[in-house]
């Protein structure tokens, strides 16, 4: 019971009051297991925190602060379950850059890292041999990056379900995206999931509350625990406040989710605890206790000169670790848990020091009563863009424009035509060494491609191998001792200039359609010459002041779809470029139905009903077969162009008077009645 | 087998009944006639006998795996419409050699996709099958799962751009029949953001039926165009592809003056 020798309770504070009830009880079963079942379930947790990514880079002071939102973390299950779980914990720090494409998108633009993103790396670093029962995955992330990528939960948990690493359960938590105070909050949320996971799959299915479920347990919480929200909420107000939350008319504060997530740690029974199938079960006495290192490993790269160290505070205060002989001062902090409007919930002291690394190999830090293994890795880092765009140009030799086209590079082999990648070892904050003896190689589908390198660990691949389009290029290296993962590059060939149009075109039937070209230079073409058609007929292009081209086109295209296409020839040495576009256009049926005011004829008489469409210029719409129809009565029928512009249908009236409605079947027509009168 | 036929038959006499097609740009046409007759939603369709259908059968556009279709036993029938002021009313009798019922995606379910307007053409969504948070306005998707007999448990629903939910005042009745089932249904209007209700109104409509016949056997049938469809990501909404619903009959009120309106 560290906590309570370091932490400070608000005594006002809403969960502090809501905790202290809780606390009373673990107290007491705690005392009581010492006498009945000295042993306790000891799951093994690895925290995967990754520093860099696509998006984000953390600094050291927010690598500090992941460490404190995890010291929280391990407060409240301490707190809430010491007495029947405890957690060994283990840090592996992963400081290359994770790439966008190595996280799920789950939905468009939204993503998270799953538990298949990182298996490989994890396995291939070792990880699979400490035989994890948790995995917490902890990614540097901002929603504010240039790919418009956004994170798709706060947080997910997974399993254990025998499908990831071993029989390891999941979560991960994109860091510094939102308030890092929610990172411990989310990670005693999610872990809650991995904990009813482990009891279903360990054949207790109702062993574990689900941590979704406050609402639907909250009478089965009061029943077990009256007056657990008071000052603020007596037990029937609390009943009516869940009955609104479920309604999705209210949301829980913070402080109260940690009063039901500390009850349903509470009042799972140690037997059951010890019954599950993850972790071991030690005796109480074995029991990290005292100060000590919050990990008891730490994995990190070797190119790390430092390793973050936070000390868990319990009994008399250290002032110093010892890390092979050598003594590095402790800093003093304060870790505050808090509500989402900053209250206060608990807080705790800890310690923390930077440990020198420069020394090399594995190393054993001693705090206090405990003892953290720090475990230099080898962790390559492949360093290269994820998306390139490599211009080409299509050239077509004078008076064969009908030939093949020839491509030919823009730039040569430059930065425009080269690929650059460097194969280091993963450092924080980037900068690694180069990796000794790499080889790197570039796969395109299922082809191998050829690659040279520069210098040792530098590498160039000759995008000019590439035809025009996109490409996902596959790179994967190799060194001895590193671990590299593969990263994927984007490569776009394509001409250095390009046709834009305010496509796609819509118009309607006799209305002047007005096509607007412009010509979109990357690398300073100019002089392109530009020509437009409309199915057989040539479009007058006139070039606009402002380098657009635009011509009207007033008649001509019939209802439906259509296509408008462009051609851009630029003078280019020994021919011309050539680029080419279509643009769809839709031209939409639409005028005004003619038709007689009234028919009147005799009984047993054919009805020949004849209409007309006129365009919103005033002229009859010919040769467009649009779908005309007459409403008789419950009937529908078709009415035919018969003539250019004359639509005709033929019936015999039933007796009596009626009216017919003639109306458009596609496109945009207003109806028109027919007065029938039948003598 | 006897059913099926029966059931074939009455599907093809319905659709026979409707309009000439075949007209260039003429789209497919369902009609709903104004109702002239009492309608009690019970399941039971004698009272429709002699109003014009819609085919859904082994003839209609089939999006699932050809080879959980069993042909016309497997799924087939007719769909049929009326209207007046305040609902349009949905009738349908399908073979179905297995009912499964249920709210879920596989079970068995009528889809109309409406699109109000009638406005929607191939670039209206760049040529793109946009899902439900890009569809105009009045592009609805209204469903309605079969259930047994009786009042199903689950409301008939209702997608569109901002809102997945019941259809307010919607009533729905299925009933299993020999070798298949049927239903009545009715929409109020009000309920179809965007619908006028009148005689020569045109709205743009896809019809398809859902048939589950357990996990991973789910077979659905389209009438006036194919929508693309994958198991793994289903229908494509490719809501210009649609055909058309017109109200037919005489006027309920008093009409407007002949001439333009």
């Amino acid at each position: 019971m560290d906590r309570f020798a370091t932490c400070k309770y608000h005594p006002l504070a809403t969960a502090a009051l809501a905790l202290c009830i809780c606390l009373t009880p673990v107290v007491a079963r705690a005392l009581e297991a010492q006498v009945t079942a000295p042993q306790v379930r000891r799951l093994e947790v690895l925290i995967l925190l990754y520093t860099r990514s696509f998006s984000q880079q953390l600094t050291r002071q927010q690598v500090e602060r992941v460490h404190e939102e995890v010291l929280e973390f391990v407060d409240f299950y301490r707190t809430a379950a010491g007495d029947a779980v405890e957690f060994g914990i283990s840090l592996l720090q992963i400081d290359r850059e994770l790439a966008l494409a190595e996280v799920s998108e789950v939905a468009p633009g939204r993503y998270y890292l799953a538990r298949e993103d990182v298996e490989d790396e994890l396995v291939a670093l070792g990880m699979l041999g400490y035989e994890f029962d948790e995995v917490i995955a902890l990614y540097a992330w901002n929603n504010a990056n240039p790919e418009g990528a956004v994170l798709a939960y706060g947080g997910g948990a997974v399993g254990p379900d025998g499908r990831f690493l071993g029989d390891a359960g999941y979560n991960s938590i994109g860091v510094f995206a939102w308030d890092p105070g929610r990172i411990s909050q989310i990670m005693i949320h999610e872990v809650l999931h991995n904990i009813d996971d482990m009891f279903s799959m360990s054949g207790m299915p109702d062993g574990f509350l689900n941590a979704d479920d406050m609402s639907r347990n909250m009478p089965t919480l009061l029943a077990e625990r009256p007056n657990a929200f008071l000052p603020h909420y007596d037990d029937d107000g609390m009943l009516r406040y869940a009955e609104r939350e479920r309604a999705n008319r209210a949301t829980y504060p913070w402080a109260m989710q940690l009063v039901y997530y500390g009850w349903m740690l509470q009042r799972t029974p140690r037997e059951a605890w010890l019954a599950l199938d993850y972790g071991s079960a030690i005796d109480m006495g074995e029991r990290a206790g005292g100060t000590r290192p919050l990990y008891e490993r730490i994995f990190l790269s070797r190119a790390n000169d430092a390793a973050y160290l936070p000390v868990v505070a319990g009994g008399a205060a250290p002032s110093a670790v010892d890390a092979a002989g050598r003594e590095t001062p402790l800093e003093r902090r304060t870790y505050r848990h808090t509500d989402f409007d900053g209250s206060t919930l608990f807080e705790g002291t800890y310690y923390c020091a930077w440990i020198d690394l420069s020394g090399g190999g594995p190393l054993a830090v001693t705090a206090g009563a405990g003892t953290s293994e720090i475990v230099p890795l080898g962790i390559g880092e492949l360093v290269a863009p994820s998306r390139v765009v490599s211009h080409v140009r299509r050239l077509i030799p004078v008076g064969a424009a009908d030939s093949l086209a020839a491509e030919a590079e823009v730039a040569g082999l430059g930065s425009e035509g080269l690929l650059l990648v460097e194969a280091r070892e993963a450092r924080f904050g980037g900068s690694g060494p180069a990796a000794a003896r790499a080889t790197l190689g570039v796969q395109l589908g299922e082809d191998t491609l050829a690659v040279h390198e520069v210098e040792p660990g530098r590498f160039a691949f000759d995008l000019a191998s590439l035809e025009m389009g996109a490409h996902e290029l596959t790179l994967s290296a190799a060194a001895p001792g590193l671990v590299f993962v593969t990263r994927t590059v984007e490569v776009e060939r394509r001409p250095p200039w390009r046709i834009w149009t305010e496509g796609p075109l819509t118009s309607s039937v006799g209305t002047p359609l007005d096509v607007t070209i412009r010509i979109v230079q990357d690398m300073g073409v100019q002089g392109a010459r530009v020509t437009a058609r409309a199915g057989d007929r040539e479009l007058a292009l006139r070039e606009l002041p402002d380098g657009r081209y635009s011509a009207v086109l007033d008649e001509g295209l019939g209802p439906g779809l259509d296509t408008v296409r462009v051609r851009a020839e630029l003078p280019a040495e020994g021919g011309v470029e050539v680029l080419e576009s279509s643009i769809p256009v839709y031209v939409e049926p639409r005028g005004w139905i003619e038709v007689p005011r009234r028919i009147g004829v005799r009984a047993g008489e054919v009805v020949t009903l004849e209409a007309r469409v006129r365009d919103r210029m005033g002229r009859v719409v010919e040769g467009a077969s649009l779908a005309i129809a007459a409403v008789i009565g419950p009937d529908l029928l078709l009415m035919r162009e018969e003539e250019p512009g004359v639509y005709r249908v033929r019936f015999a009236p039933p007796p009596g008077d009626h009216r017919i409605y003639v109306i458009g079947l596609e496109g945009s027509f207003e109806r028109r009645v027919v007065s029938l009168e039948v003598e | 087998m006897g059913t099926a036929l029966i059931f074939a038959v009455v599907a093809c006499t319905l659709a026979a009944a409707m309009t000439e097609a075949g007209q260039r740009n003429a789209p497919p046409v369902a009609l709903a006639p104004v109702r002239t007759f009492e309608l009690r939603l019970d399941g039971e369709l004698s009272e429709w006998e002699d109003v014009p259908g819609i085919a859904l059968d082994s003839s209609s556009y089939l999006l699932t795996d050809t080879a959980l279709y069993d042909g016309n036993a497997d799924l087939s029938g007719a769909i049929q419409f009326v209207w007046d002021t305040a609902y349009l009313y949905v009738a349908g009798r399908f073979a179905d050699d297995r009912l499964i019922d249920g709210a879920a995606w596989t079970s068995d379910r009528v889809n109309l996709v409406f699109d109000l307007f009638a406005d929607n053409h191939p670039l209206s969504y760049g040529g793109e099958a946009p899902d439900a948070s890009r569809w105009q306005p009045d592009d609805q998707w209204v469903y309605a799962h079969i259930v047994g007999d009786g009042e199903p448990p689950y409301p008939v629903m209702r997608l569109a751009q901002d809102y997945h939910g019941p259809v307010d005042g919607a009533q729905l009745v299925s009933r299993s029949v020999e070798a298949g089932w049927t239903f009545e249904m009715r929409i109020p209007w009000t309920s179809l953001p965007e619908a006028r209700p009148f005689v020569g109104a045109v709205f743009g409509l896809q019809i398809f039926v859902t048939d589950g016949d357990g996990v991973g056997r789910l077979t659905e049938l389209m009438w006036s165009a194919r929508w693309g469809y994958s198991r793994e990501a289903g229908l494509a909404w490719e809501l210009w592809k649609m055909g058309r619903l017109v109200l037919t009959g005489e006027p309920l009120a008093p009409g407007p003056p002949a001439g333009s309106e």
